[in-house]
């Protein structure tokens, strides 16, 4: 067992640390090195770092350490026409490689299972966003899997206090958490309330508190209100309803609230009627994740959400077959990703780059991307709220054949002025 | 008081697994945050800047439409329009402008244009507005022609601007455009003062193997004057579609990032405007397209050179670089600017940078590898070849 734990591991580690050594996400990587280069060289705080400060202050502690290297002589090369450097590139995908051997190693413990470990560590998407993209949504998911694990241990301040965190590099991990302190709140423990709240306010303020006076307006404007869906900014969206309607929403779309509200109803509900106040916190999280795909713009990285979620649950009510689907689902969420959203080049080389027309350079494909997207995450509810049963290859057959049909109608037919 | 602190030090286990967690815990974090402190500001390279727009801050104004100057009566006179006789066509004008054409099937591409003499001084920086509708399946496009002030011609297009090769959408379209930078973009050393435009032309033009009938049709074609009004402050009242705010000096388009401006923004309920960031008549960087928000009046917006698809109705100041907001709808009755930080951020070039295409189509199987063949082979071999158990 340990020795495929560890080869298990040392797979997992390589492709990473390859993939991360030439490949990358020209304008987020761009984005991560500037904020960090404006801090070591010049010493200026990036009040406009164009996310959570936590994901900034995490970047920065590991990006001294290549600042070492630097100041010691070490020249950095770079590779194609990527925006940043190729060491540099390493050392902004070193704590979100952490933090997927951290869920590896959380998954292990809480299942005792190396394939539900395997299934997360090993999924093309995780890889893709980890090790090719260079984006951190592993940051967020760490403590999201270390809540639900405390949660199950009962160890409910530490829970809280672990979504909390969660939700400070991206704000899903305040799904959860709300979840959490409504139940609280249902089961009048208003200590334990307090402690939530307090808590949460505490980690809050101290994230933000370099903010404070001089640069809160522009977070509030800048990040707050697009995340929130009230910025003033009328951006893409990727999901299903703004590809259908047309709408161009500034940030999230306002559906997300009434999504958001009808989930909260659900797991109250829910919550009565289970004796596992886990599962049901497990079961409409995961929902949280996909009616945020559904319904709000939906980026590709998002995808990656559901994946740990549904292999502890699928652990806990033993669907293995949920497990294994969000496996298949991985492969196909990068492969759209890849070929319809930024080109097969664009990681690759640092620029936009077609080297299939047929699946990369189609007209309406990002409507297809969408349908067979929202295909995939119904898919997945089927999984989640059906009779278990096993992983067929009827399903790949399924997500192939609406690809496929989306493709036809929406591509060549052009049934749709998109 | 001693005894509470003994009895709490007896109880606390400090060999525990716990206790030793929470140091290894507190030396990790520590040696990550002590680093990132001490060596703020300590590598010596300059590859990521950012300047103080507002230190280059120039003037202000204000700018909106004038009355119309001129506008095309579309009455029944051929003669001031004119096509050439090949290839076949009816050009019918009366009330609007038809210009239909048969194109036959030809491995080459084909056009027509119909044009017309006019004279359009470009001293008012005039704005012309196109309303017209195109057959679908062709493209098509407006040129126009002038003279400077000693009379020498030149021609006020250019190749990839949106005024050219337009395609045909079969529904009416409304296309504005600034002659003066329309100008300025063809012929940068050009003098306007004193120039004129004295002819324009449209043209509808069919892709290899396309063909069919189809038609150009003019339903508007008119000018504005460009009205200004100057404020003495970065603060700015009245009802405008556009704002020009001037810097000092032209801002490099090399290496430029990013350039955010904080502004307060007040105006109908149906405005949307757009942020360009011009050196001389080019737009180095673009906005998003903003709407007014309910929470505040401030809006922080982004501007980019990856975002440029567009360019403002107004024209900034042609000798230095101007930030200029651009009302797509609506009107802006207040505007203040609040901060421009603008950024550039530096990469030496990579000397790999020229590899061959079979090099490209190597790497791309050599990242699928990595990404799908390794990691769904491990995991095939160990679901189905060496079974995990508890």
């Amino acid at each position: 067992m340990k020795t495929k734990v560890l080869v298990t591991l040392l797979v997992g580690l390589i492709v990473r640390l390859e993939l991360a050594s030439f490949a990358g996400h020209p304008g987020d990587l761009a984005l991560f090195a500037f904020s960090s280069r404006l801090y070591f060289e010049s010493g200026q705080f990036d009040y406009l770092f164009p996310s959570l400060p936590l994901v900034y202050y995490v970047q920065l502690a590991f990006y001294s350490f290549y600042v070492l290297i630097r100041d010691a002589g070490f020249s950095d090369p770079t590779f194609l026409f990527h925006t940043n450097y190729m060491i540099e590139g390493i050392f902004f995908r070193i704590p979100l490689i952490i933090s997927d051997v951290g869920i590896f190693a959380l998954i292990l413990k809480f299942t005792g299972r190396l394939r539900y470990a395997a299934l997360y560590l090993l999924n093309p998407l995780i890889i893709y966003l980890t090790g090719a993209w260079g984006i951190y949504d592993s940051l967020m998911l760490f403590p999201l899997v270390a809540g639900f694990v405390l949660y199950a241990r009962n160890e409910r301040r530490l829970a809280s206090v672990s979504f909390v965190i969660s939700g400070l590099f991206k704000l899903f991990g305040f799904v959860p958490f709300s979840l959490m302190a409504l139940e609280t709140l249902l089961q009048r423990r208003w200590k334990e309330f307090g402690f939530q709240i307090g808590s949460a306010i505490g980690l809050i303020a101290l994230t933000f508190a370099p903010y404070v006076g001089n640069g809160l307006q522009d977070f509030y404007v800048g990040i707050l209100l697009r995340f929130l869906g009230l910025s003033g900014a009328l951006t893409r969206g990727y999901d299903i309803v703004a590809i259908f309607s047309g709408a161009r929403f500034a940030g999230s779309s306002p559906f997300i609230y009434l999504g958001l509200g009808a989930i909260a109803i659900s797991f109250v509900l829910h919550l009565r009627r289970s004796r596992s106040p886990l599962q049901a916190l497990l079961l409409w999280s995961i929902v949280g994740a996909v009616a945020l795909n559904i319904l709000t713009q939906s980026e590709p990285q998002w995808l990656s959400w559901p994946i740990p979620m549904s292999i502890l649950y699928a652990y806990l009510t033993k669907r293995e077959g949920l497990a294994h689907y969000t496996y298949f689902y991985g492969i196909a969420g990068t492969f759209l990703s890849i070929t319809i959203l930024q080109s097969i080049g664009y990681l690759l080389l640092g620029t936009p780059m077609v080297f299939f027309q047929a699946i990369e350079t189609f007209q309406a494909r990002v409507a297809v991307y969408s349908v067979s997207i929202a295909t995939m995450l119904l898919v997945l509810l089927g999984y989640l709220f059906l009779k278990p049963v096993k992983f067929r290859v009827e399903v790949i057959a399924l997500v192939a054949l609406v690809y496929l049909q989306a493709y036809f109608w929406l591509s060549i037919m052009r049934v749709l002025p998109v | 008081m001693k005894t509470a602190i003994l009895s709490i030090l007896k109880n606390f286990r400090f060999r525990s697994k716990s206790f030793r967690l929470y140091w290894i815990l507190l030396l990790l974090v520590l040696s990550l945050v002590i680093p990132a402190v001490f060596l703020r500001g300590t590598l010596p390279q300059h590859t990521a800047t950012q300047i103080d727009g507002l230190a280059e801050f120039a003037s202000i104004q204000g700018a909106s439409l004038g009355p119309v100057t001129w506008r095309e009566s579309f009455n029944n006179t051929p003669s001031v329009w004119s096509a050439p006789t090949n290839p076949p066509h009816v050009l019918s004008v009366s009330g609007s402008l038809k210009l239909s054409v048969t194109f036959p099937s030809s491995s080459k591409a084909q056009a027509i244009s119909v044009s017309r003499n006019v004279s359009w001084p470009l001293n008012q920086t005039p704005i012309i507005t196109i309303t017209a509708r195109v057959s679908t399946g062709v493209s098509y496009g407006v040129r126009f022609f002038g003279v400077t002030a000693n009379n020498t011609r030149f021609a006020a297009w250019r190749e990839g601007s949106p005024l050219q090769h337009r395609p045909g959408l079969g529904t009416l379209e409304t296309v504005s455009a600034n002659l003066v930078t329309e100008t300025f973009l063809a012929n940068p050393k050009l003098l306007v003062t004193g120039a004129r435009i004295t002819e324009v032309l449209f043209y509808i033009e069919a892709a290899p193997f396309t063909s069919g009938n189809f038609s150009l049709t003019l339903y508007d074609l008119h000018l504005n004057p460009t009205i200004t009004t100057p404020a003495d402050s970065l603060e700015l009242n009245g009802n405008f579609t556009g704002l020009i705010a001037n810097l000092k000096s032209s801002v490099s388009s090399q290496d430029l990032f990013q350039v955010f401006v904080g502004l307060d923004i007040k105006g109908s309920s149906d405005l949307s405007y757009t942020l360009y960031l011009t050196r001389g008549a080019s737009i180095v960087a673009q906005g998003y397209t903003y709407v007014p928000k309910l929470a505040t009046t401030y809006e922080l917006a982004l501007m980019s050179p990856s975002l440029v698809n567009s360019s403002p109705l107004f024209a900034g100041n042609l000798a230095s670089s101007s930030l200029i907001v651009s009302a797509w709808k609506g009107e802006i009755s207040f505007f203040r600017l609040d901060s421009v930080d603008i950024r550039f951020l530096t990469t030496t070039p990579a000397p790999s940078a020229a590899l061959s295409t079979a090099n490209y189509n190597s790497l791309v199987f050599y990242y699928f590898v990595f990404l799908f063949v390794i990691p769904s082979s491990t995991i095939v071999l160990l679901i189905k070849v060496f079974r995990d158990e508890d």
